[in-house]
């Protein structure tokens, strides 16, 4: 009968896990103990039987199909991820379109200062002529509301002595 | 293997650290075996130690800074570890299937191995796992204690403990299943 107090630092020593004095107690108890010595071979014998089935190759073919399963799952990942950005990317775009469409200013009846063409020939009346009498009766009766109003636009050319005037009247500004 | 061991093996990845694909995959048969072969022992057969190294390979891309680091054996240990752990907690333990290995020229010679093979995957099945990890990592993959002790996240003393008493039942065991045999 193999010692029990023994066994587990036996079972150290034989895998070279005891050193210096632990070692040699061992070492001197193997000496005495024929069970212990036998306990003792048997366990490196065990060693060795173990560690010549794990040093067996394994088949190239189980490594392969192991990285191609990794490569394949990678690459799926990539296009998730590649898709996923896409995604995003175009919610930002479209997001940013819609709020860019909320957000454009309604463009505002301006009034133009400068003639396109040429000054108007027909007889203008200069904003401090006086109406016809006819006509400062019926302003008169219609009220300020409807006063035309008149724009006069100085123009200035090259030439100094050339001023242009251009007066319009807006009817119905109000 | 010791402490210089582990960072020689991982300093080799140094030039396969490039982000892309194909570097990638280099660096993945540099270490297949080390990740393949420890799974095998942990959980018994090879569809499921395929299941967990596809596992590994998957952290270590999502981790491939690692890929940079001398700690990278002890960190691809770990995981193996880890995710066989995982894996066998899923999976009950199944049958215990025939392990495809690399045919030997000599059929005396595949006759061996193959009962070889046969003794150590019962062996280890009758360990408990934690027994199992330690005696994988110390007895079969050969590292230190201290290594072993870091890569499990126990004590050195733990460790210790562990190894022998899966040491002893290892030795048990061989000699009922020889004795039966004979």
């Amino acid at each position: 009968m193999r010692c029990e107090q023994w066994e587990e630092r036996i079972a150290l020593h034989a895998g070279g896990d005891v050193t210096g004095g632990d070692a040699a107690q061992v070492e001197r108890h193997l000496a005495e103990c024929a069970p212990c010595r036998e306990f003792s071979r048997e366990l490196l014998e065990v060693l060795a039987l173990l560690r010549g089935g794990h040093a067996d190759r394994i088949p190239a073919g189980a490594y392969t199909a192991v990285r191609a399963r990794v490569m394949a799952a990678i690459e799926r990942r990539r296009r998730l991820w590649t898709l996923a950005w896409a995604c995003a990317a175009a919610a930002i775009l479209l997001a940013g379109a819609g709020l860019r469409r909320e957000m454009r200013v309604e463009p505002v009846r301006q009034v133009a200062l400068a003639p396109p063409g040429p000054a108007p020939l027909a007889p203008v009346r200069a904003a401090h002529a006086r109406p016809a009498p006819k006509q400062r009766r019926r302003r008169a009766l219609s009220g300020a509301a409807h006063r035309p109003e008149t724009i006069v636009v100085k123009l200035e050319t090259d030439n100094p002595d050339v001023v242009i005037y251009w007066i319009a009247e807006m009817k119905g500004a109000n | 293997m010791s402490a210089p061991g582990l960072m020689t093996l991982a300093h080799s990845l140094d030039a396969a650290a490039a982000d892309g694909p194909g570097a990638f995959e280099q660096a993945m048969r540099r270490h297949e075996r080390l990740v393949l072969i420890t799974a095998l022992r942990l959980l018994g057969n090879l569809p499921d130690a395929q299941d967990a190294a596809q596992e590994v390979f998957l952290r270590l891309y999502r981790h491939r800074r690692m890929l940079e680091s001398p700690a990278l054996a002890s960190w691809l240990y770990r995981v193996t570890v880890n995710v066989c752990h995982d894996l066998a907690r899923r999976r009950p333990a199944g049958e215990l299937e025939g392990e495809p290995a690399a045919e030997a020229p000599d059929p005396q010679q595949q006759m061996v191995e193959a009962e070889r093979r046969r003794v150590l995957r019962m062996s280890l099945r009758v360990l408990p796992e934690k027994e199992r990890a330690a005696l994988v990592l110390r007895d079969l993959e050969g590292l230190s204690t201290t290594d072993v002790a870091h890569i499990l996240g126990s004590s050195e003393a733990t460790v210790r403990s562990q190894i022998s008493k899966a040491r002893v039942k290892v030795r048990d065991f061989v000699e009922r299943y020889f004795r039966r045999r004979s």
